[in-house]
């Protein structure tokens, strides 16, 4: 037994204490594959403070990597009313309409997620192969270059843009990009054809 | 009352009075008084005060024992009452106090006695307790969970104006401070050990016996706690009022362990501000102090605060800064002055008490301290003869002018300054974690040598900031930072951090087990 918990005083910090340590507990055996023990785990967490948001999020992340597009829904739905600025939870819910091939309602979904963390990775490529589903690069254009303000390197949003602006005719923006993708990694294939496509749609007539 | 007198032996060292008030608590009380009869040290006087409440005669009626004495009263007067009441019937040359759900070791009053007979001008000591987690259930019967030493701090005069490291239960002293420090104050109902611990500070130092010689006991389930101190603290309002009152306790002077503060308030206006101000000085300022006001007639009349460490000195009217306080000056005797400018901003505790500390033990003359500089707001402390010195040489320039004229160099504290070493080197490293340098927030607290109760925390601390530093090698550092934490004080938060840093460290199947085990802890805490 031990001796004190130091910083828990009263029976709402240690159900606060135990909520989390729930979550985390469930998270430990998801990475582990436990998946029937990790399910249970985020429940008796909701069960716990189902004023909170955390362990809905956790779980409906969960039933989406196994498939079980109902049970996410209703989790992340649940998310959003008691947090209705959860980016991650927005993300969620737009890879859910993603799944079920809704690509209005995810990209949809996607941008509210980016409106509140413009840095969400997963929101962002999300949006764009959602984008290029619809044919819609508008908007994207926008977020992939506020993100590489702030991350550079970051190869697959760089490639994601270079193909963005190749689409809308901005072959120069696009090859730039793609060079400075290949400094950092000079071996992504896709990079190097696209690049290939480019120089050869660019080369003046007649050579 | 006093039932079965008995003569001091003085044959074996100094009679020793105990005082063990009791109220409703007849179960414990047993343990608590036999405790007392058991002390290897056997010239005793135990005075067990029952305060009202439950009948408790036959509890006593087990011990034949002719050093034990009985104030049976039926009326509930309250600790404080209790205590004085019982204080009158104390022959001995100490006193020491234990409460009826504690008990004390037999090692207790012997080596604290020791502590104080040896060659020391301590009049005061405290030594050690553990600190024995119990879980209560609805009939009153304590389960131990666990127990450990949560405080073990040698004497700092400074840090026990702020906080009480002498409990009660763990503090002997002179019966004769008494009639310097005053009896227990009946208004104060929580912190009493706090108040009449400060109170001897005025004339006493402590010794720290740093020895385990008891137990006292604190619930887990404190929704259920029967501790009077408990239930005085939930009308928050109340405790803080109460706190003030400690706070603002003067016994009579002369005071040989302390120093008096004047603090000069140049207010220009009767006005929200400048009523704000007042309000953060009685509210923030912890050392020994009185408040001078120069205000003219017309403006005291206005101002009626009814406080008694708040003076008003009446000046004429279209006085200077420097007219007011020199009529403040001739109207205090701290042995420091505060001078504070019209509405200078005070939103923190140690506002003024680090330089009052620091021109204490600062043997040089001439020397003064800048209070935190608040845009273009001057505020010093100094010496107060050295101030109305150099006011009555120059009355004409400015304050800060006849300082300057007097030689009287006014300068900033530095860390090596301020009190506590221990405290310099956390203030480092809270700032530090304040500026969000982890890394070195980390290293500071890992680096801090303290008792085994201080350096657990310390550890922790270490632990939570290579925790939010984050990244392999912190998360590994964290992890082995909080494992040697928990080796000095186990405590669940520890277990939870390992567990989170393992998961971190993609040791699942390890973090996981953490997990489990602390959700079972947190589990047995729950009722």
């Amino acid at each position: 037994m031990l001796a004190k918990p130091c910083s828990l005083n009263t029976m709402t910090e240690i159900s606060e204490q135990k909520y989390f340590t729930l979550i985390e507990l469930a998270d430990c055996y998801a990475n582990l594959g436990r998946y029937t023990e990790a399910g249970p785990t985020y429940e008796r967490a909701i069960q716990l403070r189902p004023d909170k948001h955390e362990a809905y999020l956790a779980l409906g992340q969960l039933a989406l990597q196994a498939n079980q597009l109902d049970v996410g829904a209703a989790a992340l739905r649940r998310c959003c009313e008691i947090k209705p600025d959860c980016a991650e939870a927005l993300a969620a819910r737009a890879v859910l309409h993603q799944k079920r091939r809704e690509y209005p309602a995810a990209f949809d979904m996607y941008l509210r997620s980016l409106e509140i963390d413009a840095d969400n990775l997963l929101a962002l490529l999300g949006l764009f192969q959602t984008s290029v589903k619809m044919g819609s690069f508008g908007k994207i254009i926008q977020y992939l270059e506020l993100y590489l303000d702030t991350h550079p390197d970051d190869t697959s949003v760089l490639f994601c843009l270079a193909t963005l602006y190749g689409k809308e005719g901005k072959y120069e923006d696009s090859r730039d990009l793609l060079r400075r993708l290949l400094r950092i990694e000079p071996d992504k294939t896709e990079a190097v054809e696209l690049l290939a496509k480019l120089d050869g749609l660019l080369q003046p007539s007649g050579t | 009352m006093i039932q079965i007198p008995r003569e001091p032996d003085t044959t074996r060292g100094p009679l020793v009075s105990y005082i063990i008030p009791t109220y409703n608590r007849p179960q414990y009380l047993a343990t608590a008084i036999r405790s007392a009869l058991d002390q290897e040290y056997h010239n005793l006087q135990v005075i067990v005060v029952r305060d009202g409440g439950q009948e408790v005669k036959d509890v006593l009626d087990q011990f034949a024992d002719d050093r034990l004495e009985f104030i049976d009263r039926a009326e509930n007067w309250g600790k404080c009452r209790s205590l004085n009441q019982a204080i009158e019937h104390v022959r001995g040359k100490y006193i020491c106090y234990l409460d009826d759900d504690d008990l004390h070791y037999p090692n207790h009053v012997r080596r604290l006695v020791q502590t104080l007979e040896a060659d020391t001008d301590c009049q005061a000591a405290y030594s050690d307790l553990n600190c024995t987690l119990v879980h209560l259930d609805g009939h009153g019967n304590r389960k131990i969970l666990g127990k450990s030493v949560v405080v073990s701090r040698d004497y700092d005069p400074f840090f026990l104006l702020q906080y009480n490291t002498a409990p009660h239960g763990s503090t002997i002293h002179r019966t004769d401070l008494l009639a310097k420090t005053g009896l227990y104050n009946p208004e104060i109902t929580v912190l009493i050990d706090w108040d009449i611990a400060r109170r001897i500070s005025f004339f006493s130092d402590f010794a720290h016996l740093p020895e385990v010689t008891g137990d006292f006991h604190t619930q887990i389930n404190q929704r259920h706690s029967d501790r009077i101190s408990d239930m005085q603290r939930k009308d928050k309002g109340a405790f803080s009022d109460r706190c003030r009152k400690i706070i603002w306790s003067r016994p009579e002077k002369p005071w040989p362990k302390r120093s008096d503060t004047s603090i000069v308030y140049l207010l220009e206006k009767v006005e929200p501000k400048a009523l704000s101000v007042i309000s953060a000085i009685l509210t923030h300022t912890f050392i020994p102090y009185q408040l001078y006001l120069p205000l003219t007639a017309e403006q005291i009349a206005k101002l009626n605060l009814g406080f008694d460490q708040i003076h008003m000195v009446q000046v004429p009217e279209g006085c200077s800064s420097a007219q007011r306080l020199d009529a403040a000056l001739a109207a205090c005797d701290g042995d420091f002055v505060a001078v504070v400018p019209d509405k200078y901003p005070i939103t923190e505790g140690k506002w003024v008490e680090q330089q009052v500390w620091a021109l204490e033990h600062n043997d040089k003359p001439r020397r003064g301290y800048w209070l935190a500089q608040k845009g273009n707001r001057k505020a010093a402390v100094v010496r107060r003869e050295e101030l109305a010195q150099a006011r009555q040489r120059y009355p004409k320039g400015s304050i800060w002018r006849s300082l300057e004229m007097a030689g009287i160099r006014v300068g900033k504290i530095t860390f090596a300054e301020a009190p506590g070493h221990l405290d310099h080197q956390l203030y480092e490293a809270e700032m530090a974690l304040r500026d969000e340098d982890f890394i070195r927030a980390a290293e500071r607290f890992a680096d801090i040598q303290a008792e085994p109760g201080d350096r657990a925390v310390c550890l922790a601390r270490a632990a939570w900031c290579f925790y939010r530093l984050g990244g392999t090698d912190a998360d590994t550092r964290g992890l082995a930072m909080a494992r040697k934490a928990r080796q000095l004080n186990p405590t669940v938060d520890m277990d939870l951090l390992s567990a989170t840093l393992l998961y971190r460290l993609g040791e699942y199947e390890k973090a996981a087990a953490g997990y489990e085990q602390v959700l079972q802890q947190l589990e047995r805490y729950e009722v």
